[in-house]
């Protein structure tokens, strides 16, 4: 499969050296989800009954519809970089007053299908249930039942990817300790910015629905954005100003660039590279004369004056003042 | 009539930096151990104020001509939060937060002569912030998770040059993310304010240097 590049708006030299500085130190244990997000479903809670099977719940009126806030994190995940540990938190009310709710999911992303059709295996995906009031625990349940479906996902190298999908579980009291049983049925869940608002963002293509296609963004030569559906999209493209283009990106370009293709091989990226057509990686070279002609004006300017003089400024204005003072 | 306030303080900054006793003593290198308090910002519910203790290794010298010293600093501190109990209004619930966070930053710092045995510091760096994060509450699970954030930091500060070989100071630092954040997954299940999205330290640290 062809690799796919888009462009976005370039850093600043400085702001470039910065990110430079941040990213050699902070390079490693990168994860692809820290994002706020929100989740809707319907929602039972029975104190009595429990359901062995999704043929055994209620009808659709028995369900209440909920709304919970939610955040999708790789670094609590037990599944790691590939991962994503979802809270997802929200208020109901029970038999003597308002409960909070607490629907914790911890996926692999990295072994889901994400045609939105296929369910997760049960192996990569964790789930379970806590309500309270202040701080008595109500239900603390373990899943019975569980499906989740991955819509949509963008893995991100550095902590800006986004996830969607639909869940369904039935959790039961763990341990017997709590009777009953709680149902969550047409389960949404997405973070924000969703994947389609970040595929927008970074000019990718929308999925087509039921499409088994998980993307990899990695932001990376001053600011370009690549992405693939393997793990390590910028490995072959190291060079700094690099920023081809795609037929579908947006019209942000570096001046100076010349490079542009609808379908571009990354095989090869030198630096200064400026060729166009399937294999380009112009070299952004009016962004980088601007910044040599920065330098050098700041070179000669008056700061560079007041540095000579100003251990001879110091020497005269001191005998001035010891001068003056001796007169007294 | 003369502007006498301001030809003192046009005669006193030349003579400051020009002051021979303040000035280094012809060192190039610097271990300097600090000990002191870090202080986090961005995080509403957290008072979030810790101790750190770190050492700084450096490297530099002056030109000829021109009193300012000029380093290139290493640095690395720990800053540990211990257990903080918070209480979550959303949920009238209470939970125990632990945080600690270490720095190894690099970058350049500006000792400026001001007179007798006093310096000024002026630093500028950037590196990375490695977080631990653990949130217990009441039949609540949540894993510890580590982060790792790039970070920019500024400082400022008094040294006074006690011997050749040893100085003392008082340090005033900065550090702030510089990467693109949403939020923080703690500071999000408590409902923070901002949801740990902009994160911040300053650290207030004595510092004690040994020049060689």
């Amino acid at each position: 499969m062809p690799r796919h590049r888009t462009r976005q708006p370039r850093l600043s030299p400085v702001g470039a050296l910065l990110a430079a500085l941040g990213a050699l130190l902070a390079s490693p244990a990168r994860a692809s989800f820290d994002s706020p997000g929100q989740a809707s479903f319907e929602f039972l809670a029975d104190d009595a009954a429990t359901y062995p099977g999704w043929e055994d719940l209620p009808p659709d009126e028995a369900f209440l519809p909920g709304w919970a806030e939610a955040y999708f994190s790789s670094d609590a995940s037990i599944f790691g970089e590939g991962g994503a540990f979802v809270w997802m938190g929200f208020s109901l009310e029970g038999p003597g007053g308002p409960r909070s709710g607490m629907l914790l999911l911890d996926l692999d992303l990295e072994r889901a299908p994400f045609d939105g059709l296929t369910p997760m295996p049960a192996h990569t995906l964790r789930a379970s249930y806590l309500e309270k009031r202040g701080d008595q625990v109500l239900f603390e349940g373990v899943a019975s039942l569980g499906e989740v479906w991955i819509v949509d996902v963008l893995f991100h190298e550095d902590d800006q990817g986004g996830v969607e999908g639909d869940f369904a579980f039935v959790f039961e009291g763990k341990g017997g300790a709590y009777p009953g049983s709680r149902a969550f049925v047409r389960g949404h869940f997405y973070t924000e910015p969703s994947p389609a608002q970040l595929r927008s963002k970074y000019g990718i293509s929308p999925v087509e629905p039921g499409s088994d296609v998980d993307t990899y963004v990695d932001v990376g030569c001053a600011g370009a954005v690549y992405w693939d559906d393997e793990p390590d999209p910028g490995g072959g493209c190291d060079c700094e100003g690099d920023t081809s283009d795609d037929g579908s990106a947006g019209s942000d370009s570096c001046e100076g660039d010349s490079g542009s293709s609808s379908s571009v091989d990354s095989s090869s990226c030198d630096g200064g590279d400026t060729g166009s057509g399937s294999s380009s990686c112009s070299g952004c070279e009016g962004d980088a004369h601007a910044g040599v002609a920065v330098a050098r004006r700041a070179r000669g300017g008056p700061l560079r004056a007041v540095q000579r003089w100003l251990p001879e400024l110091a020497l005269l204005a001191g005998l001035a003042w010891l001068r003056r003072r001796a007169r007294r | 009539m003369q502007p006498r306030p301001i030809l003192l303080a046009a005669l006193a900054l030349p003579l400051a930096l020009s002051a021979s006793s303040a000035r280094a003593q012809g060192t190039h290198f610097l271990v300097e151990p600090a000990t002191g308090l870090t202080f986090s910002h961005g995080l509403s519910l957290e008072e979030a104020v810790g101790l750190e203790a770190g050492a700084t290794l450096a490297v530099g010298g002056k030109w000829k001509g021109f009193p300012p010293r000029f380093y290139a600093y290493f640095r690395f501190t720990r800053s540990l939060f211990g257990d903080e109990e918070v209480y979550v209004s959303s949920r009238d619930a209470h939970g125990v937060v632990n945080r600690a966070v270490s720095f190894v930053t690099g970058g350049l710092r500006t000792v400026i002569p001001l007179f007798w045995r006093l310096r000024l510091e002026l630093e500028f760096g950037g590196g990375a912030a490695f977080t631990e994060n653990g949130y217990r509450e009441s039949g609540l699970d949540i894993r510890s998770y580590d982060e790792t954030l790039g970070v920019l930091e500024f400082g400022a500060g008094l040294n006074l040059r006690l011997f050749r070989w040893l100085s003392l100071g008082l340090l005033y630092n900065y550090t702030l993310v510089v990467e693109e954040e949403r939020g923080d997954l703690i500071a999000h299940m408590l409902g923070e304010e901002g949801s740990g999205a902009e994160r911040g330290w300053s650290h207030l640290s004595l510092t004690l240097g040994f020049h060689f």
